[in-house]
């Protein structure tokens, strides 16, 4: 079946992959196609001739999840495959389904179950043969899964900061507003607990997805919810200037309208699941092709007259794009005193006066930009090198319905008059369309920019040697065995590291981090200095307590050899790059 | 110009109960036979509008059943000013589940919250297992509202919500009606999604 093209060998055993090769095909349109059949259970290491249901291990006992089980699949595949209308179909497949989720749990009975595992197994179901179906979503959970499958959110909650971190780092002022409207990306808990399997609505798209994340590391899935997320930018800043909270919630945690290169429709349901219909949101909207990816305009929207300064990107491989944004798109804040918001944690003087209880969420730096600069904005035309596209942003339609009032200046009487179900209360949101392969291309682009030893990620300062973030590895020779994998699940400390900061010291931490390379940028007199001075020392201390805390850690695991050992491999994964205080907890975790 | 309020409303409950497919009907007037879990949380918007002509605005915080996303919940229902909690009248442990809920919302919820017990599913009568009467009588004895419907065919679902909007305290307006402002609008009131890190200590989403 394999095609010549394939670079898998045919072997008996965990054979030679060739990742990088396969890697690129999986961001091409169409990713592996057909071939994936084989090309799935090579990267997940199964050995497509031994026997895979052999019955070690598995019981007939029920797992305690299986109540769950039940209840999931009884309404599972609810969007695809799409010529699944007769019931009786619908209801054979869940048949099946369940009962190979049961096979794995009472193979595995270490594992717990999580909703929205049962819409990673589909996947898995619907492409491969069925007699590779439970030793793949057994190795699939075991290796790549596992985090998520112990008894406790925690792990991908570990994830959703490495992706807040991370897009801290890619778009500051985006992710200012974003972290303005949730402690955590919330919105993106689904994408990452589910390999986006319950948020794509189309089945080739979602294995399009598998095909990106099976043939990397796991934590490319950060990268691409990332991607995602910076892909809805313009979205949220309408959103968000329109002073709906909770309806940003609502738009990221439904996702954009996705398409594969080639296919002449688009897809047509753009959320799976999730109850706040994204149509309602969206229909009377405009649709975008893409956003940017790029600091640069960042730091335009942030500061009119930050436009030649090469500024907050810590690394020096940034992305060279050139943007066209006039002043005048985003109006900003920094004439009323020169000041970015960002800068001083000083409240916005924002013309509604909108009540900022905490310094925390004013930081937010969102402009509030004019409904008309909004307009502007959309025909931003961004070249993406880093894509080696030009993404185009077009309007279709902005306006809204009549009832309600278009001009946001004018929106505190519209608030009075505003009819209000989510489907009558129009937001004038673009509704983002974005090809699948620009959205890999960028989540590839964001793992090179900011690859995962990146100390502002701080991956190792979250999760911890049991994670398959370090267990994971492309040779098989370094992957736990399966019972080893199987038994980690039971360290929860060890999968994600107890969290010595609060989400506040750790924000702190990070507009300090803001803080500094602003300074450094901006070189103007400060007028908040001594806030940020105080702040700086409480950060210090934040970090010593968290040192301390990982060193003792570090003491405690030393006894566990299988956690030395991939602590090693990790160290070589990190490669001494690691800086400053990121450096110094990684030694004392090596002990 | 009528009155209008705002109020944040969150709905809890046992996995599939039915919580999406009420909110669903309620925003929407719509159901599916077929509705997939819901992972984290979804938000929704719709209002009421009462005789008076004054019209109640319900931010909806729609949760996951599943025990593991319990951890989120305080989140959602901090600050919340009415909590919808959903059993399945055919599912006796469901209400169980309702009331370890309503146990968490008297204690550690706004004092003032009004909570709302809810069974669902009153269509599919002849699996019935949760009786009116007992379940009428835990929410009196509780001091709940109480009432049941059908996201299926409808039934009782305005009603519900309507009469949560009339029992909220409509005269002393709530800290967050009016106070919309432009960009970040978040502080202090409703969906103050920050407001949590600063208590909890065993809460994962406070990391």
């Amino acid at each position: 079946m394999s095609d010549p093209t394939t670079p898998l060998e045919e072997a008996d055993g965990p054979e030679e992959v060739d990742w990088e090769t396969l890697r690129e095909l999986s961001v091409r349109p169409g990713g592996l196609g057909k071939d994936r059949e084989t090309i799935w259970p090579k990267l997940l290491r199964v050995n497509p001739h031994s026997n895979p249901l052999e019955a070690s291990g598995s019981s007939s006992e029920p797992h305690h999840d299986e109540r769950q089980i039940k209840l999931d699949t009884e309404r599972s595949f609810v969007l695809y495959p799409v010529d699944n209308h007769e019931p009786s179909n619908r209801e054979a497949l869940q048949r099946d389904l369940h009962e190979l989720l049961v096979s794995i749990f009472r193979r595995r009975r270490k594992l717990s179950y999580f909703q929205g595992y049962h819409d990673i197994i589909t996947v898995l179901f619907l492409t491969l043969p069925k007699d590779l179906h439970l030793t793949c979503a057994e190795k699939l959970s075991l290796h790549r899964l596992r985090d998520s499958m112990g008894s406790s959110l925690e792990p991908v909650l570990g994830q959703l900061r490495i992706l807040q971190r991370l897009l801290r780092i890619a778009d500051p002022q985006y992710s200012a507003v974003l972290d303005d409207n949730s402690p955590l990306p919330y919105f993106a808990l689904s994408n990452l607990l589910t390999l986006f399997a319950h948020d794509i609505p189309t089945l080739p798209l979602i294995q399009h997805v598998f095909d990106y994340l099976l043939t990397r590391h796991p934590i490319a899935s950060v990268y691409l919810a990332a991607a995602v997320l910076l892909s809805r930018k313009e979205e949220v800043m309408w959103l968000e200037q329109e002073g709906e909270e909770g309806m940003v919630h609502s738009l990221l945690s439904s996702l954009p309208d996705i398409y594969e290169e080639g296919d002449v429709e688009p897809s047509k349901e753009p959320s799976a699941g999730n109850p706040a219909e994204p149509e309602s949101l969206l229909d009377e909207t405009r649709s975008v092709t893409a956003v940017q990816l790029d600091e640069t305009a960042v730091e335009i929207n942030e500061l009119g007259e930050a436009i030649d300064e090469k500024t907050a990107p810590p690394l020096e491989e940034l992305p060279k794009v050139e943007a066209s944004l006039s002043d005048e798109d985003w109006t900003m804040s920094d004439k009323e005193d020169s000041m970015d918001p960002e800068e001083t944690f000083q409240e916005l003087p924002s013309e509604a006066e909108t009540a900022f209880s905490r310094e925390e969420t004013v930081v937010a730096s969102s402009p509030p930009p004019k409904s008309s600069d909004l307009k502007h904005a959309a025909v931003i035309s961004v070249k993406e090198e880093e894509l080696g596209e030009v993404t185009e942003i077009h309007e279709e339609v902005v306006k809204s319905p009549p009832s309600q009032e278009p001009d946001p200046e004018k929106k505190e009487s519209d608030e009075e008059s505003r009819p209000s179900s989510p489907a009558s209360s129009s937001y004038r949101v673009r509704k983002t369309r974005v090809s699948v392969t620009s959205l890999l291309a960028r989540a590839d682009a964001l793992y090179n920019l900011y690859p995962p030893i990146h100390p502002d990620l701080g991956v190792n300062t979250v999760m911890g040697p049991k994670s398959v973030i370090f267990t994971w590895s492309e040779n098989p020779a370094y992957l736990p065995d399966d019972d080893e994998a199987e038994e980690m699940v039971l360290r929860p400390e060890l999968v994600v590291l107890p969290q010595v900061e609060s989400t506040d010291e750790d924000k702190e931490e990070d507009q300090h981090e803001k803080e500094r390379r602003r300074r450094k940028k901006l070189k103007k007199p400060r007028r908040f200095a001594g806030v940020v001075v105080e702040r700086r020392v409480m950060v210090a201390g934040a970090v010593l307590v968290l040192g301390v805390a990982m060193a003792v850690y570090g003491i405690r695991a030393v006894p566990d050899d299988t956690s030395r050992h991939h602590w090693r491999r990790v160290g070589r994964w990190v490669g001494g790059l690691l800086v400053g205080v990121s450096e110094r907890v990684f030694d004392g975790i090596r002990l | 110009m009528s009155k209008q309020f705002q109020f944040k409303l969150v709905l809890l409950g046992e996995s599939a109960v039915g919580k999406s497919s009420l909110v669903l009907r309620f925003v929407k007037d719509q159901f599916d036979d077929y509705r997939e879990s819901t992972i984290g949380a979804a938000f929704l918007t719709q209002t009421v509008t009462l005789e008076d002509q004054t019209t109640v605005k319900f931010e909806i915080w729609d949760t996951a059943g599943q025990e593991r996303y319990k951890s989120l919940a305080p989140m959602y229902y901090r600050n919340a000013n009415c909590a919808v909690v959903v059993y399945d009248v055919t599912q006796s442990p469901s209400l169980d589940k309702a009331k370890t809920w309503i146990r968490e919302l008297q204690r550690q919820a706004d004092p003032n919250i009004v909570i709302a017990l809810c069974g669902n599913k009153t269509d599919l009568s002849a699996r019935r297992q949760v009786t009116q009467e007992e379940a009428q009588k835990y929410a009196d004895e509780e001091g709940l509202m109480w009432g049941e419907t059908s996201a299926k065919t409808g039934e009782g679902v305005s009603e519900i919500f309507t009469a949560i909007a009339k029992k909220l305290p409509l005269t002393a307006p709530p800290p967050r009606t009016a106070t919309r402002g432009a960009a970040g609008a978040t502080g202090g009131r409703g969906v103050d999604l920050n407001k949590q890190s600063a208590t909890g200590q065993n809460e994962p989403c406070n990391c």
